[in-house]
């Protein structure tokens, strides 16, 4: 056996290819490329690409002949997955709203400073005592709460912030895309029901029943119509004759 | 052009499964053999995909049958024949590959080109 179809039965015994079927793949393999070789054509003219990688050769083979089906993660592992990065997304969130409260907290705690500095005449409700000291005359000085020297680390904090935020964006977006080229797989045991032809059906219409296929629904509705307007017509019959023999007697 | 030979490489993806279906219904073939009928006709596969798992597939979807038998003095091949579901496949892809191939051609000006030679 070649070294190619050696790698190629490797590779299939890896992948769960049922025996009968790997041996079926690799005799034919031997035999057509022992063919070309007698007949001095190379393996890549015959293989193409595969020749360089006969693992991706056997793994396409197989998944086309429908020996391999692509794994799907079980569901825990989504379950962890989504968690984690539920979690990233939070803590990027907050790296981001750290950096930022760092690198303009100052200001904008001075333009509150500003206002509650104001006269209080000026405002229209009394401020809040959070931004007034127990006195109630003096603003309290939130600047000494956000020094300068933070600033590059709030620039580093919103930076790995958004940066978490944007890998998570990416890796869920890569996820779902993933979902939506993959065909949907038809769930074990839920069969679409398929209309069987039932013994009066097979007594009164024979000529309607297929031999595998169950009832010619075209067939049936042009029947099952036809059947209504004669039983109908009967009954409508019925009723005149009735109201004849009421007029009579 | 740098492009040329990852477009031949798109085309022939897109019709050598048609490619396929038309060697094996002149008569029923096994995997080298349906090579050879491809090289025979100007159509090489050195550099592209291999047509296993192409077989593979076509198989999997009823548009060939197989069938193992002994071929000339050697070992026992499985042969690739049309289905019934394989010759409509066929015609249906011949038509889509006619009127692609004319849509192409009128947009390239290839037409007029075809009338002078």
């Amino acid at each position: 056996m070649s070294s190619f179809v050696e790698q190629c039965r490797k590779e299939w015994s890896r992948l769960g290819v049922p025996e009968a079927e790997a041996n079926e793949m690799a005799a034919d393999l031997e035999a057509d490329l022992a063919e070309a070789k007698m007949e001095g054509v190379s393996a890549e003219e015959v293989l193409g690409n595969g020749y360089f990688d006969p693992r991706s050769f056997a793994a396409s083979w197989a998944a086309a002949r429908g020996f391999v089906r692509p794994a799907r993660p079980a569901r825990g592992t989504i379950q962890v997955r989504t968690l984690a990065l539920a979690l990233g997304a939070v803590i990027a969130a907050a790296f981001v709203a750290l950096g930022l409260a760092f690198l303009f907290g100052t200001p904008v705690i001075n333009r509150s400073m500003s206002a509650a500095a104001a006269p209080f005449a000026l405002h229209r409700h009394p401020l809040p005592p959070l931004f007034v000291n127990p006195s109630g005359r003096h603003p309290v000085d939130f600047g000494t709460m956000v020094p300068p020297s933070l600033q590059p680390a709030g620039l580093v904090l919103l930076l790995l912030g958004l940066g978490g935020l944007g890998a998570i964006l990416w890796t869920v977006g890569t996820q779902v895309a993933s979902v939506s080229s993959t065909p949907p797989r038809r769930r074990k045991g839920r069969r679409r029901q398929r209309l069987q032809p039932t013994p009066a059906s097979r007594l009164c219409c024979p000529s309607l029943v297929l031999p595998s296929q169950g009832l010619n629904r075209p067939l049936v509705r042009v029947f099952t119509s036809q059947l209504t307007r004669q039983v109908l017509a009967k009954v409508r019959a019925k009723q005149m004759r009735f109201a004849d023999l009421a007029e009579t007697s | 052009m740098a492009v040329s030979g990852g477009r031949r490489t798109q085309l022939l993806r897109g019709v050598l499964d048609l490619c396929l279906l038309a060697v094996m219904g002149d008569d029923p073939a096994y995997g080298y053999e349906m090579t050879k009928r491809l090289g025979e006709r100007g159509l090489s596969i050195v550099g592209e995909g291999s047509i296993y798992p192409l077989l593979g597939r076509l198989e999997r979807d009823g548009l060939v049958d197989t069938q193992r038998a002994a071929s000339n003095g050697g070992p026992p091949r499985k042969y690739y024949r049309l289905s019934r579901q394989g010759r409509q496949a066929l015609e249906a892809g011949t038509r889509e590959w006619r009127a692609t191939r004319d849509a192409v051609d009128a947009v390239l000006g290839l037409e007029g080109a075809e009338v002078l030679a």
